[in-house]
């Protein structure tokens, strides 16, 4: 199903985005490609020191996977604003579903979008939900 | 509680200072940040594509500022305090929030100066300590002197068990 930006109803589901099996190689892509080298992400003995079970995902990666369901769906330059919070951990081998919700709609007078305010949540196949956030955007 | 008293923090909240320093944003280096988000958004592997679409050239993802941690393009101590020494104990700090606002892409081609303001301190209790919170607001400027996007990082430190 397309989902037309200029379109909106409150509502409206965005394309889901998904990772199936998280692993390392993608995690060392991101944290070289960002120049994140925080061994949280990726020394698993500095991780357990830290009190984690091994290395963890950094947030901006979880972060970047719901930036790119909302720019695969619309054009980069309609975005306005692009907020995350980060409430769970997330660990190698996870998969994650990035599912975006329209929560508010402006539009003019003929019904095309004016802006519109998404909802966006990432959750692992158990469940748990690791970051929510949310865009503005200006189609 | 961070090395620093809240009234040290405090005192700090309203300083903005230097951070980032020409960071030039570079297509292959777009191309390799998009793929590890895993966009599929041709926009950021292809110029023309990009420049046909009505952009000046080929722009970068949302988060792509990040990449302003590599040392290059620091401002004095490259640590992720950027800019601020809050005395947070990185094995007790987690980044807690991330938020952007646009003006434009930022779009390769760009050369981006940031300076970056203490904007807010505060504690809040937690289920294992006191919190304690810093959001770091970092203003990034093109070569024209023009806002291109306003970073806000929101950065929080549990307290010590053996504090409490």
């Amino acid at each position: 199903m397309n989902l037309d930006p200029d379109a909106l109803s409150v509502g409206d589901e965005l394309p889901t985005f998904r990772v199936d099996d998280l692993d390392r190689t993608q995690i060392v892509r991101y944290l070289g490609a960002s120049g994140d080298f925080n061994p949280l992400h990726h020394d698993d003995e500095f991780s357990r020191a830290a009190g984690q079970d091994g290395v963890i995902v950094p947030g901006m990666l979880v972060a970047g996977f719901a930036s790119a369901a909302v720019t695969d769906w619309v054009p980069i330059d309609v975005v306005d604003r692009f907020r995350t919070r980060f409430v769970g951990t997330v660990r190698p081998g996870d998969s994650l579903r990035v599912s975006g919700t329209v929560a508010e709609v402006e539009t003019d007078r003929t019904g095309n979008t004016m802006t519109a305010e998404i909802s966006i949540t990432v959750d692992t196949a158990d469940g748990a939900t690791v970051l929510e956030g949310d865009a503005t955007i200006s189609p | 509680m961070p090395e620093k008293s809240m009234a040290e923090l405090e005192s700090l909240v309203g300083e903005r200072r230097q951070t980032v320093t020409d960071l030039t944003v570079e297509a292959g280096k777009v191309a390799e940040f998009a793929r590890a988000i895993e966009s599929q958004n041709e926009m950021f592997y292809d110029g023309e594509a990009a420049r046909e679409a009505g952009y000046d050239d080929v722009p970068a993802p949302l988060t792509f500022t990040r990449v302003a941690y590599f040392p290059r393009y620091r401002v004095g101590d490259d640590g992720s305090s950027f800019g601020f020494n809050l005395g947070f104990d990185p094995e007790r700090t987690v980044h807690g929030e991330q938020e952007y606002e646009y003006s434009r892409p930022v779009t390769v081609g760009d050369t981006l100066d940031g300076t970056t303001e203490l904007v807010d301190v505060y504690q809040k209790p937690g289920t294992d300590g006191t919190l304690t919170f810093a959001v770091l607001e970092t203003t990034y400027t093109d070569a024209d002197g023009e806002v291109v996007v306003i970073e806000r990082r929101t950065r929080i430190e549990r307290e010590a068990a053996d504090s409490q």
